[in-house]
Order: C-alpha cells, then structure tokens, then sequence
C-alpha cells in the first residue's frame, strides 16, 4: 500500500511516475504537469500518458460520486475495499 | 475541443465520447434544462479557484464554517453550494447536508443530475489538464424541455440517495444487464441518463463499470497494464479522500 500512499514501494511498473503524474495533474500546477508528464513519456511511451490521463479524469468523476451519494461498498468486494481503506488510514 | 492542439495525440472513440457529453451537457436533462446544466458546468470550472472553498476545505467542520462562495453563474446560493461541495469537498458530503437540500426545495433527483454535470466536466477537463491541452468551451445552450421522469422503482437502499434495484425490470432495466452491478454504477440510477453518460465516459477513459473488477490485461488494448490502471485510479482516490 505504499505505493498508493507515498509513491514508493510494491512492484508495479514505473508507479512512483504514474503516482508523479496523478500528484501532478490534481495540483493544477502546470510545470509540474509537464515535468511529470515528460518522466512517464520518456519511460513508457505517449500512448501511457494518454491512457494513465484518461484514467485520472475518469476517477475524479467515480470519487466524487461515490462520496456525494454516500454508497455503500459492493458485498463482492468488501472485505478487500475495507482492509485497503484501512491501511490507508480511512477506517 | 482543442484535442488536436495539445502536445499528445488524443485517441479518436474518447473524442467522440467527450463531443458527445458536452453536447448532452447543453441539452435538457430529466430535471434541468440546458441554460441550467450550462450554468452549472460554468459554475464546476469556477469551484476550483473558490477561496471560501479553499479555507472551508481546511475547517474542521465544513458545515460551520461562515462566508460564501466566489460564483461565477446564475446559479442559486444553494445550488452553487452544490457544485462547490462536491468538486472541492465531497468526501464530506452527508446524509444529513443531502436530507436539508431536500427540505429546503432541491429534489434529490435535481441533486443527481447536478452531480453528474459536475463529474461529468470534471473527467473532460482533468483529462485536458493532465495532457496540456486548452480546456474546452463550454457549449452554449440548446432549447428543450426536461422529461421529468423519475423512476417508478427508485427506493432509498443504503445510499444517500434514492436509486434502482439492481434487479429492476423497469422501463430503465437496460441499464443492468449485467450479472455484475456494482454500487458505482447504480449510484446515479435515480436519473438514468446520468448513468448512461458516465458509463460512455467509462467504457472510453477506462473500462465498462461491469468489467472493473473481473477484466484482465488480455480484455483491454491500453497502453497501461492493469496494475498500473488500478494505482492510478486508487491514488486519485486517495487524493480525493474516497474509500471506495
């Protein structure tokens, strides 16, 4: 869960530059936009960027919904939506 | 759009989705026309430079916090209100702010179709942002007249909101087709057309709701394995302080 909490850790590839990017594009800040961006381009390519930005604006909508109806969490998934809300210190 | 001026290419099926969304944003909804749908996109670009949003993000109660938004539309101090809370706060959203929107006159249905406005403008300008491009005009409005109609089976179920079953063999059962309907997706159900515009925002951003929590590398053509996808989409959660 470090790699979801502070951009190190675990062993999915290049995530500290794709947790880089998500930071960046949330802060607005367009010079660390671009900065982020340039990282992952170099390192996985045009087409990723494209794809991780789409994945980012997509989940600005999916947060914000899941908050402003107050859902509850899927039985199929609980259990495991619990314990990683906990290690993020949600819980 | 500007999708053709920005530093990246953009691919051609999210084009047409986000053309298709701006256009549906202009035009009557369930419950809103299109001027008030327009406003309110006005008012989503506005809540991010919102000072009082700022400071009251940082209160320890953002339900008695004093002072009043920056608006930018004609939009009522509530409805504003609306919008401001859930682009700059809504992992703080609660039953008892949505129940007071009730009493004092917003239908919960009217919350909804906000609420997908705003989400809706915000998937198409964060994408903007994250690849540099210049964030699209806001489409003037077209004329129309909201259907207002509600679901005959919307029920409150354990959400803030009314919503469908996921059983529903309703005039809008299309919607569940799938064995799979994740919270996520019904979520929006009390206004249907709010489902199906975010379920085109997903299939094209990401992967159908359905498929989230069963697909694999070898269902999807992006760039991006779906680890990396999944690391994504939980930091912006973080971020936003969703669970889930």
């Amino acid at each position: 869960m470090d790699i979801i909490k502070h951009g190190v850790g675990d062993n999915v590839p290049s995530g500290e530059l794709l947790v880089a990017f998500v930071d960046a594009t949330l802060s607005k800040k367009v010079d660390a936009i671009v900065l982020a961006r340039t990282r992952l381009c170099d390192v996985l390519g045009v087409s990723a960027v494209h794809d991780a930005a789409a994945v980012i604006a997509m989940f600005q909508l999916n947060s914000r919904v899941a908050d402003a109806c107050g859902i509850p969490l899927d039985t199929f998934a609980e259990k495991e939506q619990r314990q990683l809300g906990a290690e993020l210190g949600f819980a | 759009m500007n999708y053709d001026n920005g530093d990246l290419p953009v691919r051609k099926d999210l084009k047409e989705t986000h053309l298709e969304i701006w256009r549906g944003i202009a035009s009557a909804g369930t419950w809103l026309d299109g001027e008030k749908r327009v406003e309110i996109a006005r008012e989503t670009r506005q809540a991010g430079n919102c000072q009082f949003c700022i400071a009251r993000k940082e209160a320890l109660s953002p339900y008695s916090y004093p002072g009043g938004h920056e608006t930018v539309s004609t939009l009522c101090s509530v409805e504003a209100d609306v919008v401001h809370r859930i682009v700059t706060d809504s992992s703080r959203i609660t039953q008892k702010w949505i129940d007071g929107l009730q009493e004092g006159g917003l239908d919960d249905a009217c919350y909804v179709e906000m609420m997908g406005v705003v989400s809706q403008v915000l998937v198409m300008d964060n994408f903007c942002v994250a690849l540099g491009i210049p964030l699209t005009k806001i489409p003037d409005p077209f004329s129309g007249v909201p259907s207002r109609a509600r679901p005959a089976s919307a029920i409150k179920d354990g959400a803030f909101v009314a919503w469908i079953p996921a059983a529903d063999k309703g005039p809008d059962s299309d919607l569940f087709k799938s064995r799979l309907v994740a919270n996520m997706y019904r979520a929006m159900s009390l206004v249907p057309d709010t489902v199906r515009a975010s379920e085109a925002l997903m299939a094209a951003h990401y992967v159908p709701y359905n498929k989230v929590p069963i697909y694999t590398d070898a269902d999807h053509d992006r760039a991006l394995g779906k680890s990396q996808m999944e690391l994504v989409a939980a930091r912006v959660s973080y971020l936003n302080g969703c669970l889930y």
